[in-house]
């Protein structure tokens, strides 16, 4: 009985977690949180966070992370920046072919090297770093103004749907999705059933690092610079969300796709109510180190801990 | 026997997991000087109640009285500083402590001096006990991570005979040794029966039972329901006990006859890896070709390198349409599955549910234009977990939750959904309750009669014998024999090739 309890308990904790915050942050800004000139302002937080996590999701359903999201972003922001001193619309590929690369790079190194993903794109994230600064020679980058003009919220909206559609289609629906989950669980008995592990693998992080071009597209839209600080805040984005909608660490049959879209939006709220609230930077990033730790606290699964590869 | 003094006595012992029952009510007396069998199918409740009495888990109620006094022990330390010792169906050892280290774990100050281990004196010491327990050949020295699991088991054995207890349980640990191994372990019996030691034992091998055991407690289901003296012993009788009803008492093949068609499905060509030597085989449509040898002869890797799931270190693995076999996918593609020897780690997903578990290897064929429908997933699952008749509340149901036999179940119907031609069947019935046990062969049977091909590989030497076409005996990675199927052949003709 007890185990049935603590199931229910941990599918039904996102739910709760985003009605609380939304409940919350209501009842602190007096009603502020429903007006639509800040629903459109959740529409653009979310935009970044739910993006990132719904490719994050896969990684973490086969029972890997990635440290490396941030730098790949702005690799591929300054690459879309270059490109578009060419012609705007070369930035696009340009982003694309650019978290592509890096996601690739990313698989090489946890597939072929054959080093863990947490201590693999950590260094990764490093050579990153190191790039961006290279590429952007201590200075930011500027796009053409007539870049910034392609930002509509409709345009946010659409690619957030779309790119949620398909992720929930890859996720519950094809073979891919279900091979992420089964390699999660249990990688040898996903080789001897026929699953290219590797493969799969490696797609998860191509496919995180063509997405999180995307994202890197939009921020050089969004804010018309490419910089050092580019992507800085979409890791810990991600993996909050990631956790509050309750995807577990070791990956596996117990991931829902569902998870990455109920944490992006809990996630994009509470940013949202920590500005309307107007708590300065700092303050924002220590309550998101509270929340973090306390949904990780609450979803850990000590009975069944495993070391993350 | 009759007189003798009873030494361990349980009443009423009752334990639940959420909602399963395990143990209800079960009662057990254990006398001095004697081994007491203890036998069931899977989940019958025979390892909850051990590792109850071997302080390794609380019961929920109960009484237990050791030399008349009452006893409790809240871990196994207490329990064995008690005089109750256990070993474990699973491994119990540290691999990055010695053979040495691992025995004498938590009684390290007797080998103190002045605040410093005195290794030299523990290392002989640990040589004396192996020694005294008939282990020959094993270095002390040795860390345990390099060790075989048999290896593994006998330090435990070891380590056992080290704390010298009143009271020995062996839970299940004969399947994972060789003839050598076991001998071993029959001997430290014997000589604990002599100084009026006693031992619980446990083990799926009713042959084994009956000859080492002096008394049977039967369990079924969590309850109590016989216990039976020597002189009572018949496979029939027990076998009854345990299921509840009549069971045929030659569940093997019936015919014997050695018979397979001409056509070679698969050939492994001078076949090396890292225990085996340039091994030749063919296997023939409609053929059950057998495997047997010890622990350590290699047979487990044939598998493996017919799956092309293991690097080889020269040879290759060649199909029907002469192409070679390089890895899992491939052997797929050629239609073969594989079953293996670690269930849980290698055959299922055991904290998944039913459903990922059956349709994992039939992904692509239920993918339509790659979408996969969750109506035609479901019916897919059913109809193979419904033919291989799982028992389970529903295909959600989490593997880790059935009992061996039924996983087992699970594994299989995913490869026959998969709708394999060969099947390499590693230790198919390992640690399985002889109701299951008996389905397996009957389906063994089936696919033979339908020309499908099995490698069965298995260290139960009757097994292979009332299984099999024909026999490959394994010596050192190298084939030390080949028999055919025929009435007169024994256990020993194929030990004699084994040692």
């Amino acid at each position: 009985m007890d185990r049935i309890k603590k199931i229910d308990f941990k599918t039904i904790f996102p739910f709760l977690g985003l009605a609380a915050v939304i409940i919350l942050f209501q009842i602190l800004t007096g009603g502020k949180v429903f007006t639509a000139r800040n629903l459109k302002a959740i529409m653009n937080d979310s935009f970044f966070i739910l993006i990132g996590t719904v490719a994050f999701s896969f990684i973490m359903a086969v029972g890997n992370l990635d440290l490396s999201m941030g730098t790949v972003m702005a690799v591929s922001c300054t690459c879309a920046a270059f490109a578009s001193g060419i012609s705007p619309v070369l930035a696009i590929p340009a982003a694309i072919l650019a978290g592509l690369a890096l996601g690739c790079f990313n698989g090489f190194v946890h597939v072929h090297m054959g080093l863990g993903s947490l201590i693999g794109t950590m260094a990764t994230q490093s050579i990153f770093q190191g790039i961006l600064v290279l590429l952007l020679n201590g200075g930011t980058l500027a796009a053409p103004v007539s870049m910034l003009k392609w930002g509509s919220t409709g345009l946010k909206i659409a690619v957030m749907i779309v790119v949620s559609l398909i992720g929930f289609y890859l996720f519950n629906f094809t073979a891919y999705g279900k091979q992420c989950r089964a390699v999660g669980a249990c990688s040898e008995a996903a080789r001897l059933s026929g699953v290219s592990v590797s493969k799969v693998k490696y797609m998860t992080y191509i496919v995180m690092g063509g997405v999180v071009g995307l994202l890197g597209l939009f921020s050089l839209i969004r804010t018309g610079t490419a910089s050092a600080s580019t992507g800085s805040s979409l890791m810990m984005n991600v993996w909050c969300a990631a956790f509050l909608g309750g995807l577990p660490l070791a990956g596996g049959s117990a991931c829902r796709f569902r998870s990455a879209i109920i944490g992006s939006f809990t996630m994009a709220f509470l940013a949202n109510g920590m500005t309307l609230m107007g708590l300065s930077t700092h303050d924002k990033q220590l309550i998101q180190g509270i929340v973090f730790l306390c949904a990780i606290a609450i979803s850990f699964d000590r009975k069944n801990l495993v070391v993350i590869k | 026997m009759g007189n003798a003094k009873i030494i361990l006595t349980a009443e009423n012992m009752t334990k639940s997991f959420g909602i399963t029952r395990a143990l209800k009510g079960v009662p057990l007396q254990l006398k001095s000087g004697e081994v007491l069998g203890l036998i069931g199918e899977n989940g019958s409740g025979k390892s909850t109640l051990t590792s109850i009495i071997a302080g390794i888990q609380p019961a929920d109620a109960g009484e237990i009285t050791l030399n008349g006094a009452p006893y409790s022990a809240e871990n196994s330390v207490e329990a064995y500083q008690k005089g109750i010792c256990m070993i474990l169906q699973e491994k119990a050892t540290f691999d990055n402590l010695s053979v040495a280290q691992n025995i004498f774990v938590g009684d390290e100050k007797r080998f103190e001096k002045l605040g410093i281990l005195d290794i030299k004196r523990m290392n002989q010491e640990a040589e004396n006990i192996l020694e005294s327990i008939g282990v020959t050949g094993l270095d002390v020295k040795k860390k345990i991570a390099v060790c075989s699991f048999e290896e593994g088991k006998l330090v435990e054995l070891a380590r056992a005979a080290a704390t010298d207890p009143q009271i020995l349980i062996v839970d299940e640990t004969t399947t994972a040794l060789s003839q050598n191994g076991r001998d071993i372990l029959y001997q430290m019996m014997e000589k604990m029966k002599r100084e009026d030691k006693s031992i619980i034992f446990i083990s799926h091998d009713i042959d084994e039972m009956m000859e080492k055991c002096d008394r049977l407690t039967v369990l079924r289901d969590g309850d109590y329901i016989d216990t039976i003296e020597k002189g009572e012993f018949s496979p029939t009788t027990i076998k009854k006990l345990m299921v509840g009803r009549e069971i045929a008492d030659n569940y093997y093949r019936e015919d014997s006859e050695c018979s397979y068609d001409k056509e070679v499905v698969l050939k492994l060509e001078q076949v090396s890896t890292e225990n085996l030597h340039n091994i030749n085989l063919e296997l023939h449509r409609g053929e059950i070709l057998g495997f047997s040898g010890l622990a350590d002869s290699g047979m487990h890797d044939i598998g493996k390198a017919a799956f092309g799931a293991i690097h080889l270190n020269g040879g290759k693995v060649i199909d029907k349409d002469g192409e070679i076999v390089k890895n899992p996918r491939m052997a797929m593609n050629k239609k073969i599955a594989y079953i293996g020897k670690n269930r849980d780690q290698e055959s299922l997903f055991v904290s998944s549910p039913i459903k990922d578990n059956i349709s994992v290897a039939s992904l692509e064929k239920l993918s339509k234009n790659t979408f996969i429908a969750p109506g035609k997933e479901k019916e897919f699952v059913l109809e193979w977990a419904e033919k291989m008749e799982v028992k389970m509340q529903d295909i959600n149901q989490y593997v880790m939750e059935l009992s061996g036999g039924n996983k087992q179940k699970v594994a299989l119907a995913k490869w026959l959904g998969f709708g394999a031609d060969i099947f390499i069947l590693d230790c198919p019935t390992r640690g399985i309750d002889i109701g299951v046990k008996a389905s397996i062969y009957r389906l063994m049977e089936n696919l033979k009669r339908q020309g499908k091909s099995i490698l069965l590989i298995s260290e139960e030497m009757p097994e292979v014998i009332g299984m099999s076409d024909r026999i490959i005996v394994l010596k050192d990675g190298v084939q030390s024999g080949e028999f055919e199927r025929n009435e007169t052949l024994s256990e020993h003709v194929l030990i004699n090739c084994m040692v």
